[in-house]
């Protein structure tokens, strides 16, 4: 990724990418070899996306639904309008995407500094985002977070009210069942990603459709809600991944460098995303009109990193996904929820933290063993974001060392 | 007093029988590698904590400690037994409808039901599945477009989404509970009979209720035995339904422990914790099947 792209001459692969190397430096201090591991093909490091609602613009119309919602509580009022009228608000499935998608863009819109609190301030600010995933598994290892701490009482209580708009016997229902519901217009709304879009402009004939924005949670709906969303997180997250056995082939891994930096090139992208409708990781490339409606809206970005649903989600997925389908159903009170959601989250983050404890030394090892070969060059761009890295993978290991004991 | 044959020994043993080794050792070894190593593996596995990318690490004890102290466990545990005491329950329909089909005398009328019971087996279980998932979908699905159309709305159900009925739902989606493969062996057991006995049965005018409780069941009690332990360790480890079907849910209300095993391995990556909870499995329906076997024995002397 260091070389010169050969179709953007002058200028390193990777700093074609939108954000440049530093884009990268979360993924590296994730693994143990402190390595750029995956060539980005889609998404971006510099747009905040989410995964939105297509919506029935007809059966809007006909619910009296004459201006799409743009805040939580108007969402709720559009959801009541469309089953007061008859048909099914929301196409739900039981627990794959949905669910968590729903934990996820309402949990997404609190607490901005909240898990900050258990921390020294070293370990808080803007440049120490990407501790939060550690800071969160700290947080849930040691109990730090209670089932009735109001900010996890209003996220699950949130989206407990949204659930009530899904359709009857949803926790039974696959992703399909729920897709057809929505494609049958049986049901009003079906969230899905931007990758559905072509797939939607080819199969649905009989109904006008859009996209409808993730809706804001305001002050009105809890105290803890950011009133915006947040910022890009200026990290590039996958892509495509290369067998490390090419390697050994120098032909191979030529041909392969050669496809990747062309499927990566500017001009090829500003194509590949006008034909996919997706997004490009690539600078300067413009993303397609489509896709405008996954992207949250630049001026209500204005977070760096929020509470989220790690609480729910975090611990293994197994028990989470039925534990939300007792709640989001009825069957278990919102403190009995959050209590049982903690306790399974905590199982995973107790790994977690065992698991950094052991093997940071080692990825700080790597980390400066490559900083070190770095430094035998001039690349001074290299070496900064390197050394970003090494610093960012010490200050976890302080921090686990600081925070967490078996 | 017949002559005892000589034992060859060793060497000209192998010898003569090298073709008959040579035969049997592609199944030896792949007995060996795909059923044995797998297992042992498992087993030794149980006592370590590996997520599939890091090295393994001894834990010992841990993972069965954890597992007992899962309320999740427990609860799959209580499902499974629920599911175990139905598919026992549900094995009469096979001996029964076994039993109707061996006293059919009409020759056409045997071959039809001998399709009937065929057909079943060469549609993939799977699409089984997801025939019924259908069916059974609250918006569109079969049952419920039925129950409209009858005019009796006001009884359609989300079934697999309602919680009180979700298992129930599992359990009828083996309707009408006639297993293929345990009839053959019931109906080979039965036709293996010395015709005697049944011509014999018949000249003491014996009625068709006793013929059936004293004749055919008890004659077929060395199938009913092997059917028996197919039908414990599929009910006590099976999950395949659950999996493709409710995924556990909804809650947990059809979550047994094998799915539990598998959701731990693949959804939480935990390998060792999921092969302690195999192990686990791999006791209870030993000494269940042992404690079975035992009880007929005994009954039998």
């Amino acid at each position: 990724m260091m070389a010169e792209s050969a179709y953007v001459p002058g200028t390193r692969w990777v700093d074609t990418f939108s954000v440049g190397e530093a884009s990268f430096a979360s993924s590296k201090a994730d693994n143990t070899l402190g390595a750029i591991m995956f060539v980005p093909n889609d998404g971006s490091a510099s747009l905040s996306m989410g995964q939105p609602f297509f919506y029935n613009k007809t059966l809007f119309q006909k619910a009296g639904i004459t201006e799409l919602p743009e805040t939580f509580g108007e969402f709720i009022d559009a959801l009541r309008k469309l089953k007061d009228y008859g048909v099914v608000p929301v196409a739900a499935e039981s627990v794959d995407h949905h669910v968590s998608w729903s934990f996820g863009w309402i949990g997404d819109q609190f607490g901005e500094h909240y898990i900050d609190q258990y921390f020294d301030e070293q370990y808080n600010g803007s440049d120490k985002v990407n501790l939060k995933m550690d800071k969160t598994a700290i947080a849930l290892a040691n109990d730090w977070l209670k089932p009735d701490d109001q900010i996890m009482v209003d996220i699950s209580e949130a989206v407990y009210e949204y659930a009530q708009f899904w359709q009857d016997g949803w926790a039974g229902a696959s992703y399909n069942d729920a897709k057809n519901l929505f494609l049958m217009q049986e049901a009003a709304i079906f969230q899905e990603g931007f990758w559905a879009f072509t797939e939607y402009q080819d199969v649905i004939m009989e109904f006008e459709w859009g996209v409808l924005p993730i809706p804001l949670v305001k002050k009105d709906t809890s105290e803890y809600a950011m009133e915006g969303f947040m910022k890009a997180s200026g990290n590039q997250d996958y892509g495509f991944d290369v067998n490390a056995k090419v390697a050994e082939d120098p032909d191979k891994l030529a041909a392969v460098i050669d496809f990747l930096q062309y499927l990566s090139s500017p001009d090829v992208q500003q194509e590949y995303v006008k034909i996919a409708i997706s997004m490009s990781p690539i600078e300067g490339v413009e993303q397609p009109e489509e896709v405008q409606p996954f992207l949250f809206d630049t001026e209500l970005c204005l977070y760096e990193q929020s509470f989220g649903a790690n609480y729910v989600d975090y611990g293994d997925v197994g028990i989470w996904g039925g534990l939300t389908q007792e709640y989001l159903t009825g069957r278990i009170d919102t403190e009995t929820f959050n209590k049982r959601a903690l306790e399974n989250s905590k199982q995973t983050a107790v790994n977690t933290c065992r698991d950094n404890l052991k093997n940071l030394p080692d990825s700080i090892a790597e980390a400066e063993a490559r900083l070190q070969e770095l430094k035998g060059g001039t690349n001074e761009a290299a070496i900064q974001a390197q050394e970003k890295t090494v610093e960012l993978l010490k200050l976890k290991l302080q921090m686990y060392q600081q925070y967490f004991s078996e | 007093m017949a002559k005892r044959a000589k034992r060859l020994p060793g060497r000209r043993r192998i010898g003569r029988y090298a073709v008959a080794y040579a035969l049997i050792l592609p199944a030896l070894l792949s007995n060996l590698v795909f059923d044995w190593y797998p297992m042992l593996q498992g087993i030794v596995m149980s006592f370590f904590r590996w997520d599939g990318f890091r090295e393994p690490e001894f834990v010992g004890m841990r993972n069965f400690g954890e597992i007992l102290s899962d309320s999740v466990f427990w609860v799959s545990v209580k499902n499974m037994l629920f599911f175990f005491v139905m598919g026992l329950i549900l094995m009469i329909p096979t001996m029964i409808a076994s039993i109707v089909l061996f006293r059919l005398k009409n020759k056409r009328s045997q071959y039809i039901y001998r399709i009937l019971f065929c057909i079943p087996m060469v549609v993939p279980y799977l699409v089984t599945l997801l025939m019924w998932q259908f069916m059974y979908n609250p918006q569109y699905g079969f049952f419920n477009q039925l129950l409209k159309g009858l005019g009796l709305e006001h009884l359609t159900q989300t079934w697999l989404g309602n919680p009180d009925l979700a298992r129930w739902c599992v359990v009828f989606m083996g309707f009408p509970f006639i297993s293929t493969n345990a009839a053959l062996i019931y109906l080979g057991g039965l036709q293996s009979i010395d015709a005697s006995i049944w011509e014999a049965a018949a000249l003491d005018g014996i009625t068709s209720l006793k013929r059936l409780f004293y004749l055919e069941l008890p004659l077929i009690r060395g199938q009913f035995k092997l059917n028996l332990i197919g039908a414990l360790v599929g009910g006590i480890t099976g999950y395949t339904t659950q999996l493709v079907v409710t995924k556990g849910g909804p809650g947990f209300e059809t979550l047994v422990p094998g799915l539990y095993m598998y959701n731990k391995a693949f959804g939480a990556k935990q390998y060792g914790y999921a092969s302690a909870v195999g192990l686990l499995l791999f006791v209870i329906s030993g000494i269940i099947s042992l404690a079975t076997l035992k009880f007929l024995r005994s009954d039998e002397s």
